[in-house]
């Protein structure tokens, strides 16, 4: 079943292998996922007691669920996307008011070399570029954190979104046009 | 001749992976000469590098991992210990079906050497 899979990756073929036929072998998955599944989460639900929380909800899904993984050519880390989207859906659907990015204590780069004018400026661009991408409807910030938190290819948010690399593609820069207008107003 | 709408695509596409992953920025057939001046792929590029900023990896406190990880270790055990229990159950049922059959034999076998038995020495 194996011998396809992650041909770009043995390592982590082998991993996903032992995983899939001895659930004491999941440790390795884990600790390889646990940040990316983490660091997307976080960005989802706007804090770490949250993060924390659903972060264990999908990989005890996923060690339920391991042993009757498929590979179907779609990236395993799509599959582990997958169900932490599902536990995220199922999560906002009980608290409404977290359903969008919110993101207080995150802090982007700041050049070490500029003046405090210029980090003031920064700093409200930046403000004004998170309220836009919270404004933005879900599937499309979960693009953007696929995207640039998470570093996924095109194939793995595909996977993610139940979307063709095409239409992720297309979906990207259309979400960076909206985000430009909103901006611009 | 993919549409100019198409070609905003594959570059914006392409910068992206180039600031993710550090992939050549524009490759193939991208075409970013003919769009050198081009004021909404400028503002575009732009838009691109200061969501990249602005959206970076979050990590997990180490002892929350930890944590996890024993807490995942634990519930992967009890999936040994199920299958030897049923290992041991399915060995058992089976004994008991062999036995029964062995006992359902041998009395079927000392019936008919009793009747055997009973009818020679009728006839003697």
């Amino acid at each position: 079943m194996t011998d396809d899979l992650f041909s770009h990756d043995p390592e982590e073929a082998a991993l996903i292998d032992a995983a899939i036929r001895d659930a004491r072998a999941f440790g390795p998955v884990y600790e390889r996922y646990v940040q990316r599944i983490y660091s997307y989460l976080y960005y989802r639900t706007g804090n770490h007691h949250d993060a924390e929380d659903l972060t264990a909800r999908v990989f005890f899904k996923a060690l339920q669920h391991i042993g009757r993984y498929q590979h179907r050519g779609a990236p395993f880390s799509g599959w582990l996307y997958r169900i932490a989207h599902n536990v995220v859906v199922n999560w906002a659907r009980d608290n409404r008011e977290h359903n969008t990015i919110a993101l207080d204590d995150v802090v982007g780069y700041a050049g070490s070399d500029e003046t405090p004018h210029q980090q003031l400026v920064r700093s409200e661009e930046q403000e004004r570029l998170m309220q836009a991408i919270g404004a933005l409807p879900v599937d499309r910030q979960q693009l953007l954190v696929l995207k640039f938190v998470n570093r996924c290819s095109n194939q793995e948010i595909g996977a993610t979104l139940g979307r063709t690399e095409g239409a992720v593609k297309s979906l990207y820069h259309r979400t960076l046009l909206a985000l430009k207008k909103a901006l611009e107003e | 001749m993919p549409t100019k709408r198409r070609m905003l695509s594959e570059i914006t596409n392409a910068y992206a992976n180039h600031l993710t992953s550090g992939t050549s920025a524009l490759s193939g057939n991208v075409e970013r000469d003919a769009f050198a001046n081009d004021q909404v792929l400028g503002g575009l590029i732009r838009l691109s590098d200061q969501i990249a900023e602005l959206l970076v990896p979050v990590a997990p406190a180490p002892e929350f991992v930890h944590r996890l990880g024993t807490r995942l270790t634990a519930a992967a055990a009890p999936c040994e210990i199920r299958i030897g229990h049923q290992s041991r159950q399915r060995f058992w049922l089976g004994a008991l079906l062999s036995g029964s059959l062995v006992s359902a034999t041998g009395f079927v076998l000392v019936w008919v050497l009793l009747r055997g038995r009973r009818a020679t020495m009728l006839a003697g």
